[in-house]
């Protein structure tokens, strides 16, 4: 639901401000122009030469829209991409389920011995295994029941807390607790870490997919849907738009209109 | 890209807008792609026929309907069309024969063709049903079934009625491309490898051949060729109801100085139409230009089927007319599309009637050139309507020299963009006269004992013979009319006292009719028999009357002519031959029928068997 309501956002802000910022006469005119030369394309299939000049404007006509959207994509870059980093940072991952084993690992700032403190309903499957450099520890964790829980790395009289999250989708979660700027503006739903040994604890939670019936679909597969209902929806909003402001539009879009 | 896997579905958002441009080229790229690698296939498929030794690469056809010679060789002298006048130093200039009758329909057929009306089988704009009733001579609709998914459903098609190869088919077959834009006498639109925009034929969106609106208070005492909708005052503002096909209807309002049309304001004018307005009817989309009138009313043009989304298709292929709408902004698509009927009937000024032919002119203009630039080799043929309309509604001197000067200044755009080897075709398929009397004919066979009244009615039981279109008297003859009483063995005799009777017909000092033709001696071809069995040549500024033309029978023979249509081109066709210009030097004495094989061969095409002109190209291979 929140990944939808960031997609609307976006969409919503982008039609505001390309609205504002682009004339859009001059837009339905290049749509209808580059519309027109994709038919050309079709009516002049047997002969090549008529077929390519219309490839050819289609082109031109491309980089005229792409030169329209320009300026409305440019005002439009950092907002679009503050709402896109946290919805990643936030969403792009889903909690483990009951029983289902996962990955926590800690990065520490030069090699020393951490445990971990685990609440009653997790326990510990392995660990902790030491990576060559001796600055990061994994353990393999696995939790009973659903919840969130408070998993406390311990190490050299300091102590981080991590939360864990079992099997509460689709809430927002955390897959990495850090210090940096970054850790502090996309991590808010956690306490940044103090200033400890410990600079970095991860969970490896599982990549959220999205499923249609029981398959999995693939992001491509999504990336396609999503442009049809855009352009279902374009279709909508323009009807909408037409029986709204009445029969004129059309006339201006083809530039037919002088008054 | 950016959000990774699961948040693909961040869209529809701007990603998704911006890679709307990149789509587009994708989907160019790749349909162009499945075209040129299918092309040799369908090339194998098609496999043109082989052309031998073509003279030209690109051939264009510039039509301009009615332009009369007396008056473009008076304006050269007048160095008033420099670029016709350098056309004609440059190749050719010379008088076009026309058909007989010299009307556009049949004109233009032959020219399409390369032969007579009895081989095409357009003698006039209308023909003659056995019912005595004015059909259509073009097209027809015919009552069909159709196979759909839930059975066989009735269905309406139109049927083309000229016969005859066209020469743009002939070049298909060849693997010549062909734009024909609005030449007359293609609707339905035919089916062959070229885009074809259909004119004179195609109907407006009520099926008629063009029929204005007049919205108003009070109802005008006389609307000969349009339809009056009345409008209710309710306060400030008048309402009224505007019909579409099927009996569907739109509300209508004008208050003040708008029209509030479907919801939505319009602001009127008394000197300039409204652009072109959607006309959004149940089953239909239509287009149609408003003018406010004097006394609260206000005018509409015939209802255009909408290029965009054509309730029939006035294309061929069906998307070059939305094609060339979404390129060139929308166009009338009716064949007859400037309004003569709206001047004729006295509710469009001279002024808003020019002003409505040039507007298609421009229209026109656009969808030309646009044509031209895709004809890199092949042919590019028009047709501009203008010079016909403006020199029916119009002699004044001023106003024609302006019509001329346009028709000029396009020959001058035209060259400028033709390439060495291109020839140019700057033709007209009659010229114009003067109107001053009109002749009811069938005023003169009821004077003469031909024709029998029962009452104010034709009576057909005692009628021998009677007219029906422009130039055109028919027998009732036995066996062929409903109600024919002439036996087929007495037709030839009775046709020869009609002629001799008719042919010299004075009014006053003047002859009215100069030459009366039997069928026999002017056409030859399969379709003979459906011509009216005589065809008259009427003296310059003699025509015949609108009404007797439509089957009715007036008091007087000879009228003068009042209406605001003050010129014609229905008279003996050797007094109103077209214009031929050309860049290449041609043959002398040439005629509308020697156009096709002329162009077949200057494609390198031999001319097919059944064309009765010769070639005009004067180069040897």
């Amino acid at each position: 639901m929140t990944v939808l309501l960031a997609g609307f956002l976006l969409a919503l802000g982008w039609l505001l401000i390309w609205r504002a910022t682009t004339s859009q006469e001059k837009a339905g005119t290049l749509r209808n122009q580059a519309v027109a030369h994709l038919l050309e394309i079709g009516l002049y299939k047997d002969y090549p030469r008529p077929m390519l000049q219309s490839l050819g404007c289609l082109i031109n006509i491309s980089g005229q829209i792409m030169r329209l959207l320009f300026l409305p994509s440019l005002l439009f870059l950092l907002p679009a991409l503050v709402i896109v980093l946290y919805t990643r940072a936030l969403y792009a991952h889903r909690p483990v389920e009951p029983f289902e084993s996962v990955v926590f690992s800690a990065i520490t700032e030069r090699p020393i011995s951490l445990s971990l403190r685990l609440p009653s309903e997790v326990h510990k499957e392995v660990g902790p295994i030491t990576d060559s450099s001796g600055l990061r520890q994994f353990w393999r964790l696995r939790a009973a029941q659903a919840g969130s829980y408070v998993v406390a790395v311990h190490g050299q009289g300091e102590t981080a807390e991590k939360i864990l999250v079992v099997g509460s989708d689709p809430k927002s979660l955390n897959p990495r607790l850090g210090r940096s700027w970054k850790d502090w503006l996309l991590r808010f739903i956690e306490k940044p870490l103090p200033g400890s040994s410990v600079k970095e604890i991860k969970v490896n939670y599982p990549r959220r997919k999205q499923w249609l019936g029981p398959y999995p679909v693939h992001w491509g597969v999504e990336l396609l849907l999503s442009f049809i209902l855009w352009l279902m929806l374009l279709g909508l909003v323009e009807r909408q738009l037409r029986r709204r402001q009445g029969l004129h539009r059309r006339s201006e879009s083809t530039g037919a209109v002088t008054s | 890209m950016l959000c990774g896997i699961s948040l693909a579905y961040i869209g529809p958002g701007p990603g998704l807008v911006l890679q709307g441009p990149a789509f587009l080229i994708l989907v160019g790229c790749l349909t162009a792609l499945v075209a040129l690698l299918t092309w040799p296939l369908r090339w194998l498929l098609r496999r043109p026929k082989k052309r031998r030794n073509p003279l030209a690469e690109r051939v264009v056809i510039l039509g301009l309907d009615g332009l009369e010679p007396t008056l473009v060789e008076r304006f050269m002298k007048q160095g008033r069309l420099p670029n016709l006048k350098a056309l004609a130093e440059e190749g050719t200039y010379q008088t076009l024969a026309t058909t007989t009758p010299p009307l556009s329909p049949v004109a233009w057929a032959t020219f399409s063709t390369g032969v007579n009306p009895g081989k095409h089988g357009i003698f006039d704009f209308v023909t003659r049903g056995p019912d005595y009733t004015n059909r259509l001579s073009m097209s027809k609709v015919e009552n069909t079934t159709v196979r759909t998914l839930r059975g066989r459903a009735a269905r309406q098609e139109p049927r083309f009625l000229r016969k005859g190869k066209s020469f743009w088919s002939i070049l298909s077959e060849y693997g010549v491309l062909s734009h024909i834009v609005r030449v007359p006498v293609t609707w339905p639109p035919e089916k062959f490898a070229g885009l074809q925009l259909s004119a004179m034929g195609a109907p407006d969106l009520l099926g008629t051949q063009g029929t204005y609106t007049l919205f108003g208070e009070i109802k005008p005492s006389c609307l000969l060729h349009g339809r009056f909708q009345p409008l209710e005052r309710v306060g400030e503002s008048l309402r009224g109801h505007l019909p579409g096909p099927n009996e569907s209807k739109l509300e209508v309002q004008l208050k003040g100085q708008s029209l509030i049309l479907n919801g939505r304001a319009y602001p009127l004018s008394k000197t300039e139409f409204t652009p072109w307005l959607e006309l959004p009817f149940p089953k239909a989309v239509g287009l149609a230009k408003f003018l406010l009138l004097e006394g609260g009313r206000f005018y509409m043009t015939p209802i255009q089927i909408h290029p965009l989304r054509p309730a029939t298709p006035v294309s061929h292929p069906p998307g070059f007319a939305p094609t060339l709408a979404r390129l060139k902004g929308h166009f009338a698509t009716c064949g007859l599309a400037e309004d003569l009927g709206a001047r004729d009937d006295g509710v469009l000024t001279r002024e808003a009637f020019l002003k409505q032919c040039y507007e298609i002119h421009a229209e026109r203009k656009r969808q030309f050139f646009h044509c031209l630039h895709r004809t890199g080799k092949g042919l590019c043929a028009v047709v501009f309507d203008g010079p016909d309309r403006v020199q029916h509604m119009t002699t004044d001197e001023d106003e024609l020299l302006e019509l001329y000067v346009q028709m000029d200044q396009l020959v001058g755009e035209t060259r400028q963009k033709l390439q060495p080897n291109d020839v140019l075709f700057v033709l007209s398929d009659h010229g114009f006269k003067p109107l001053h009397t009109l002749i009811d004919l069938n005023a003169w066979l009821y004077q003469n004992g031909y024709l029998a009244l029962c009452g104010e009615r034709i009576d057909w039981e005692k009628t021998r013979a009677y007219t029906l279109g422009l130039a055109g008297l028919s027998l009732n003859l036995k066996g062929r009319e409903a109600q024919g009483v002439v036996e087929p063995e007495d037709a030839s005799r009775l046709c020869r006292e009609l002629k001799e009777k008719l042919e010299g017909l004075r009014h006053g000092e003047e002859v009215a009719i100069l030459k009366v033709h039997e069928t026999e001696a002017v056409y030859t071809g399969p379709y003979r028999d459906q011509a009216p069995d005589l065809v008259l040549g009427y003296s310059q500024g003699y025509g015949v009357d609108k009404e007797a033309a439509r089957g009715s029978v007036g008091t007087e023979v000879f009228q003068p002519n009042t209406r605001p249509w003050v010129a014609d081109h229905c008279f003996e066709a050797s007094e109103v031959p077209g214009v031929l210009f050309s860049n290449r030097a041609l043959r002398k004495q040439a005629s509308l029928a020697d156009l096709a094989p002329t162009l077949l061969e200057l494609f390198g095409i031999p001319a097919a068997p059944f064309h009765e002109g010769r070639s005009l190209v004067m180069e040897t291979p």
